[in-house]
């Protein structure tokens, strides 16, 4: 019984285990069942949150080059570091290494990581150089990552700073021709997958999602050499004559595209934390001002194409002034009678005003518009000005007598240099290029290549002993050109003691190669003159220019004792 | 009949299996290897970019005219030194 008994106990006792076995299999199976098919999803998806990262390849920026292919704007990679605050935090290791890497105190890098202390991703220093990156990674700070970014660098600095522009720490376009390209150089980031441990340091690459595509490069039509020289000669003229500001453009009269641009006071892209914005503005394209006497070639050619006027007719400008309605216009001086040409060389405003006024309005404004005058270059510069031309139909005598001398009308550095290409490139406007143009350029007939070839030859004699722009000469090349001086508008009439210098001109006279125009914005002391002021730098960057671009000199008599004929063998040992 | 139809789907399921976890092996090793080549190439590539800033920067048109001004004496000779060749 005793056994029976002991029998029954144990039975029961094996059930009890069994069954207790088996409600914890269950419990098991029921778990498994529960992590691995009903909450996999779930599950899976946080375990790859945490495990599994997309990260960013960054593309590089294409390269901005000149037009030989010296870099203008090169993107070098550079890393930034940033951090998950709550893992840095929670590591509980001294931070001062980091924060003397980072060139921070501590406490403030401590703060910022509290501050942010809910967030993923906190930049703690951007753009710092790899070596530098590497001392921080070895550190072996949990939750600090390194992400690969690019710097733009401006080898050229402040010369082309200008034209070239700058983009943001983002790499995007912020101005100049990065921004108008800004799609063309934008590169297409690509994406990879990849494992990282649970310091959120990348362990090894799973899979590629899609590959970076670079950025393309952009080649200028700018020549840097001549770049250089015209930013040299113009910071120069500014600092000699403690000028406001000045702006020059030099043009490739054949196609229009444009070989320097340079603008004073310019500003370092590479640094430019504490500048103003007004430092960025591109003067050739975004200021305008009142033409002068840089317009009475257009007045003259105007004249020459209306039938009315030869070179030879004459105007009488005595006494040297003259009435329009209750304006007074005045020469320097009382000329005389001249011809056409003459009131070109001694930029005679009483003479322009009298050509001006017999005229038909409508006639003059659609030569002055024809040549660009009241509109854009189609450059497609970001923040181009258009300059101003009234609409015929307003014009009242005295603002035609007025614009006959370029006020009541306003320009462009850019433009005026447009407009002067129409002369060198006998009567075709050209459309404006910042890129390297490859294909012959087709312009748009706006005057006579007679004519046009007429008022080079009467530019010409500004340049002369007798002109005003005698100082714009370059020795062994004939030069055309017209000075400007410009009095300042200001609120209620124009100033007395505030002008604005200017030259725009050409050379080689016979077959224009290039077209320059020099603005000097206030010019203090004595010498305001544009014949004083900006045809010197005129003549400096043209004779460079030519020399550079290797156009033989024309003006051969100038250099009557240095010429060595063809086919004479020059003295020492140049045989063959 | 049967059976080894059975047995030949369960070989078949055996090697695609192990098909699979060789091409998945493979596909890892070779990303593994294009990603260090690529590594090599953006190592070269940022190399390059810098070295071409280094040289940009000591070709700067500032910097030469200094040295030949400066250094090496140089000037633009006057009119009346220079020689055209006509032809």
């Amino acid at each position: 019984m005793i056994v029976s008994g002991h029998e029954t106990v144990s039975h029961k006792r094996r059930w009890l285990i069994l069954l207790s076995y088996l409600a914890g299999m269950a419990m098991l199976m029921w778990r498994a069942v529960d992590l691995q098919v009903l909450n996999r999803d779930f599950l899976q998806g946080h375990g790859d949150a945490r495990a599994l990262r997309t990260v960013e390849i960054p593309a590089h920026r294409g390269m901005i080059t000149d037009r030989n292919g010296e870099p203008l704007a090169i993107s070098t990679p550079v890393s930034s570091i940033w951090a998950i605050p709550r893992k840095v935090m929670t590591s509980g290791l001294d931070l001062a290494p980091l924060a003397k890497c980072l060139e921070m105190p501590v406490a403030e890098l401590k703060n910022e990581l509290r501050d942010r202390a809910g967030r993923d991703f906190v930049y703690l220093k951007r753009q710092i150089e790899p070596s530098l990156a590497d001392k921080v990674m070895n550190l072996g700070i949990p939750g600090i990552s390194l992400e690969q970014e690019f710097r733009r660098y401006y080898p050229a600095g402040e010369i082309s700073a200008h034209v070239v522009g700058f983009t943001n720490i983002d790499d995007v376009g912020q101005e100049g021709l990065e921004l108008a390209y800004d799609e063309w150089l934008r590169g297409k980031p690509g994406s990879k997958k990849v494992l990282q441990d649970r310091l959120g340091r990348i362990v090894a690459d799973v899979e590629s999602i899609r590959t970076a595509e670079p950025g393309k490069n952009l080649e200028l039509s700018i020549d840097q050499r001549i770049q250089y020289l015209a930013y040299r000669e113009l910071k120069a003229a500014v600092t000699a004559h403690k000028a406001r500001s000045g702006a020059m453009v030099v043009l490739d009269a054949g196609t229009g595209e444009v070989l320097a641009m340079v603008g004073q006071p310019s500003y370092n892209p590479n640094n430019r934390s504490d500048l103003k914005g007004e430092y960025f503005r591109n003067k050739v394209v975004t200021d305008v001002f009142e033409p002068g006497s840089t317009i009475k070639a257009f007045i003259i050619a105007a004249a020459l194409e209306s039938g009315l006027y030869t070179a030879d007719t004459t105007i009488d400008t005595r006494p040297g002034f003259f009435k329009v309605g209750s304006h007074t216009i005045r020469d320097h001086s009382n000329y005389g009678v001249i011809d056409v040409a003459r009131v070109i060389q001694k930029s005679s405003n009483v003479g322009a005003s009298r050509i001006a006024l017999s005229l038909e309005p409508r006639k003059l404004w659609d030569f002055l518009s024809s040549v660009g005058l009241g509109a854009t270059t189609g450059s497609g510069f970001p923040g181009e000005a258009s300059g101003y031309l009234a609409s015929s139909n307003s014009w009242s005598e005295v603002e035609i007598a007025t614009i006959a001398f370029g006020y009541g009308v306003s320009v462009t550095t850019l433009q005026l240099a447009q407009a002067y290409t129409v002369i060198a490139n006998n009567g075709m406007l050209l459309p404006i290029s910042f890129v390297k143009v490859k294909e012959p350029v087709t312009g748009r007939r706006v005057m006579s290549a007679e004519i046009a070839g007429k008022v080079r030859e009467m530019l010409a004699a500004v340049v002369n002993k007798d002109g005003t722009g005698q100082r714009a000469a370059v020795a062994g090349y004939t030069v055309a050109g017209k000075t400007g001086t410009v009095h300042k508008a200001e609120a209620g009439g124009y100033s007395t003691d505030r002008y604005i210098s200017l030259f725009a001109g050409m050379a080689p006279l016979r077959d224009p190669r290039l077209v320059m125009v020099v603005m000097i914005d206030e010019p203090q002391g004595h010498e305001y003159y544009g014949g004083l002021v900006a045809a010197p730098v005129f003549a400096r960057v043209m004779a460079g220019a030519l020399r550079l671009l290797d156009i033989a000199p024309d003006d051969l008599p100038a250099l009557n004792n240095n010429v060595i004929a063809g086919g004479v063998q020059p003295a020492g040992d140049f045989a063959e | 009949m049967k059976t080894i139809f059975f047995w030949l789907l369960v070989t078949s399921l055996f090697v695609s299996a192990l098909e699979t976890v060789v091409a998945r092996h493979q596909a890892r090793k070779l990303f593994v290897e294009i990603q260090s080549l690529e590594k090599a190439r953006d190592d070269l590539n940022e190399e390059w970019s810098r070295l071409l800033l280094e040289q940009s920067t000591w070709a700067t048109d500032v910097r030469i005219e200094m040295l030949s001004r400066s250094r090496l004496d140089m000037k633009t000779p006057a009119p009346h030194f220079q020689l055209v060749m006509d032809e």
